[in-house]
């Protein structure tokens, strides 16, 4: 799976748990940037997105988030894992 | 950094001026006025009255104008004082009343083993403060002293609105709903003693004067005995009731025997039948309404007031 | 001395002639008297505890470097441990540990075993709560890379012991605040008279509200058996109110004093009451303790507990808020206070409100929302002031019995009450019309002339100046914490 490709996938996830899609979808996308992306929803879509693509995160990983590109990393890293 | 102290300048006068104002209508609306009825400096000039009473509590609950009044055709005004049986204090409040009036024929003093000499430098419960802090702003030469007398800081004498604020009485200088507290000129309290409240004891005795003390007291007598000769006011004194559990014979000697020391006209209104009824009292060593009026009779069919204003029957 | 003292006055006036006048040229300057500056302000109020704050400063700066330079991950883990070790062990040490030792001991009372156990006469550090956070975040932020580790100690020193934020927080966060010391502050014209307003604010809260409440909650919680139970529904009404003007009206001031050093600090509070559920409420109170907690306690433990749905939510919901409760103090009631908090979300959570967004709602439910959530903050407000559970069980019993309908008594009287109550009302019109400010008069009157604004500026002196009579000995209520 490519960057686009994992982009698109979270796209649709964020889509589906925030119930709207008005926010940019880019490597520079922040929570800060998408109405109701909180810390609450912020753990339902990790969860969507390790059952999504098969994968299991670390709390380290988290941690390190900054923005999407991170969590593109991030899942491209833990997909060539397997 | 100009413009903010500018700004900060400008903003400090408009407030300045603001509580100034407020100030000057607070103090303008109660001019003249007593606000708890208890602080008569201003409500008792211009009285220019015959007759002056003065002293303690006591003295402000037991002298009723009404019936001197009545009775010996004098003008009378009550400048007694709430919560001090000093004669120090008497003397202060006497000179306020002074610096406002013409002189008294008479000054009638309320006495009894309770009165002490007084002494400015020990600190004494400043009684009714609450009540003066009107006063305290920017005070008259007439009034300085006793604003001094209740030490009342600089604050408080030279800030607007502080010493309102500080003593709470916004409220009362306003709607000055207590000025006219005692409409006739002394605490007339129609009060029944509440005996389980205040239940009867001889505590009082404990507060009678030492022996230690009586040379002070003899001697601010004769001070303001003095004082008084030089004014042309003739000095009296009464000694006026108290409930019998605070009575000793020979306590309510001592201030008999310096009167007749210092030629102080001296009258004991403590009757026996007044001293034991209880129903003449609100505690223990002050008279309601009803135990004045049997005092007042007393003195009236005892005639020695009489020959004191010389007046004729 | 509190924020709204004389020798506060004074220390701040030179303080400020000094920092901008004098060595406002020089960064290394201004930020070595800060520093100066903030510990003469902590040792007036306990000198003995400021070698503390300076120790547990300099373990977690050289702790931060340590991690940085680390060349694997068991390395950085050591020195992450070791610094949390060393500020929160004394944190815990010092609130907890009477706490602890009689919990056990009681518990140990349950079957009859009764081991000699002292209770230490243990003070506790002044601002030990709020410092400790900041340190914490400091060593998390560092070893998760959100941050660099400080490597100018005097802006490191600065940012924990920030004279301001000292006693009471806002619990600021190195990402925002070290860059902010790390550049020479600009004397702002706009940024001064906007901290002196937020200051005004602040003070009014406190002086006008929180202290002229405190009165008669204090006479209610004291004495509540003496009184009927619409009088102890007024004490709760008054007192979450109070919690609020005071808490709320301290952090105006701390982030206005801020404001006046040329530094910016995120709000504290975003007017709580106008939330219109309890998740909303606690994104508005005490921000920066709720986003503390979030990010360093909530996200980990909803993580962990990711795969077992809403009900993982929940758990870490309740552990989360029993937390926040049990940071306020160590007795058992905060923790039933923040056990309330974490149960109040389970319908949330259930209905699933808490995640979709409700994009329109209609005035009815909104007022609906807003009065229904204070009701339940309201009635945690006796929780949080009862000194103990049982204390808290006969409040709730007296309020809620038959005397609830008879007529209230309050001892200062009803004029005193009815002045309180329209000077609360005066804050919630003034703060709804500012909703969308950062404190409440940030934007009143801003377009209007300057002779109205002042006006209301004279009209908030007035006030604070006649109420600051009212009881000097009413310190800053999150000063114990």
């Amino acid at each position: 799976m490519n960057r686009a490709e994992i982009l698109e996938k979270i796209g649709t996830i964020l889509n589906s748990v925030l119930g709207h899609s008005n926010f940019e979808l880019n490597e520079e996308l922040t929570a800060k940037d998408a109405d109701g992306w909180d810390s609450l929803t912020h753990m339902i879509i990790i969860t969507e997105i390790e059952s999504a693509f098969g994968v299991k995160f670390k709390l380290k990983d988290l941690n390190k988030l900054q923005n999407m590109g991170n969590l593109i990393d991030l899942v491209s890293g833990k997909l060539s894992e397997k | 950094m100009k413009q903010l102290l500018k700004n900060i300048f400008l903003f400090a006068c408009v407030l300045l001026v603001v509580i100034s104002v407020l100030q000057i209508a607070l103090s303008i609306r109660t001019k003249g006025k007593s606000i708890s009825g208890y602080d008569t400096l201003d409500l008792t000039a211009n009285v220019n009255a015959d007759l002056v009473f003065l002293g303690s509590s006591r003295g402000w609950a037991h002298f009723d104008p009404g019936f001197f009044e009545k009775n010996y055709h004098l003008k009378s005004v009550n400048i007694g004082m709430n919560g001090f049986s000093e004669i120090l204090v008497s003397e202060l409040r006497l000179k306020n009343y002074l610096s406002k009036n013409k002189s008294p024929k008479f000054v009638i003093l309320n006495i009894d083993p309770f009165i002490k000499a007084g002494n400015l430098n020990h600190s004494i419960a400043l009684t009714n403060k609450n009540d003066y802090a009107h006063f305290a702003f920017m005070p008259s030469k007439e009034n300085m002293e006793m604003v001094d007398f209740y030490k009342f800081d600089n604050f408080e004498k030279y800030i607007p609105l502080y010493a309102i604020f500080k003593y709470k009485i916004l409220t009362d200088c306003i709607t000055l709903r207590n000025a006219n507290a005692f409409p006739e000129g002394y605490e007339a309290n129609v009060e029944k003693w509440d005996t389980i409240k205040d239940p009867v004891n001889t505590k009082a005795k404990q507060h009678y004067i030492k022996d230690a003390e009586i040379p002070n007291l003899e001697n601010a007598l004769r001070k303001l005995n003095a004082f008084c000769k030089s004014k042309n006011i003739k000095l009296i004194c009464i000694q006026t009731p108290v409930y019998k559990s605070a009575y000793d014979a020979k306590a309510f000697e001592i201030p008999k025997q310096i009167c007749q020391k210092l030629n102080i006209p001296f009258v004991d209104a403590c009757d026996e039948k007044i001293i034991s009824n209880i129903d003449n009292f609100y505690n223990t060593i002050h008279l309601n309404k009803n135990g004045v009026a049997e005092m007042n009779k007393l003195l009236k069919n005892g005639k020695e007031l009489d020959t004191i204003f010389k007046i004729n029957p | 001395m509190t924020f709204n003292s004389i020798e506060f006055l004074a220390f701040f006036l030179s303080f400020y002639l000094l920092y901008w006048q004098i060595v406002g040229k020089s960064l290394k300057m201004q930020n070595a008297l800060l520093l100066l500056g903030s510990y003469l302000f902590y040792a007036w109020f306990s000198w003995k505890f400021l070698a503390l704050i300076i120790i547990s400063s300099a373990f977690s700066y050289c702790c931060g470097l340590s991690i940085s330079k680390a060349e694997n991950e068991k390395r950085k883990s050591f020195f992450l441990y070791l610094a949390i070790f060393q500020s929160l062990g004394l944190l815990l040490f010092f609130k907890y540990f009477n706490f602890f030792i009689t919990a056990v001991a009681d518990l140990l009372a349950t079957i009859n075993l009764n081991p000699n156990i002292h209770t230490l006469k243990i003070i506790l550090p002044l601002g030990i709560s709020f410092y400790t956070f900041r340190l914490i975040s400091y060593i998390l932020d560092v070893y998760n890379e959100k941050i660099d580790a400080a490597n100018d100690w005097v802006a490191f020193f600065n940012y924990v012991a920030f004279f301001p934020c000292l006693l009471a927080g806002p619990i600021d966060r190195a990402d925002n605040f070290i860059p902010q010391l790390e550049k020479k502050r600009q004397f702002s014209y706009a940024q001064t008279v906007d901290g002196f307003r937020q200051i005004l604010w602040g003070l009014f809260k406190k002086i006008v509200i929180a202290d002229s409440c405190a009165p008669i909650t204090n006479q209610l919680f004291d004495h509540y058996q003496d009184y009927p139970g619409s009088s102890l529904l007024i004490g709760a009404f008054l007192y979450i109110i109070q919690i609020y003007a005071d808490f709320s009206g301290y952090s105006d001031m701390a982030i206005g004093i801020a404001k006046l050093l040329g530094f910016n600090i995120p709000k504290n509070f975003n007017y709580p009451f106008f939330a219109q559920n309890i998740a909303e409420f606690w994104k508005r109170w005490h921000i920066s303790l709720t986003s503390w907690m979030t990010e360093y306690v909530y996200t980990p433990l909803s993580f962990i507990f990711r795969s077992s749905g809403k009900k993982g939510v929940m758990l870490s919901i309740i552990i989360n808020f029993v937390l926040v409760g049990l940071w306020h103090g160590s007795n058992w009631t905060f923790i039933i206070f923040g056990l309330l908090h974490g149960l109040y979300f389970i319908p949330l959570i259930l209905n699933g409100t808490l995640t979709k967004r409700n994009k329109t709602t209609s005035n009815l439910k909104m007022w609906f929302g807003i009065f229904s959530t204070f009701a339940i903050v309201m009635l945690t407000a006796v929780i949080f002031r009862c000194e103990s559970i049982s204390m808290a069980f006969e409040y709730y019993t007296h309020m809620f019995s038959k005397s609830l309908i008879s007529k209230p008594l309050i001892t200062t009287g009803y004029v005193v009450l009815m002045i309180t109550l329209l000077y609360i009302t005066l804050m919630f019109v003034t703060e709804w019309f500012g909703k969308n400010e950062n404190y409440g008069i940030a934007g009143t009157f801003i377009k209007k002339s300057r002779a109205l604004r002042w006006s209301f500026y004279m009209f908030l002196v007035i006030s604070i100046y006649y109420f600051s009579f009212v009881d000097k000995t009413q310190l800053f209520m999150y000063l114990q914490f």
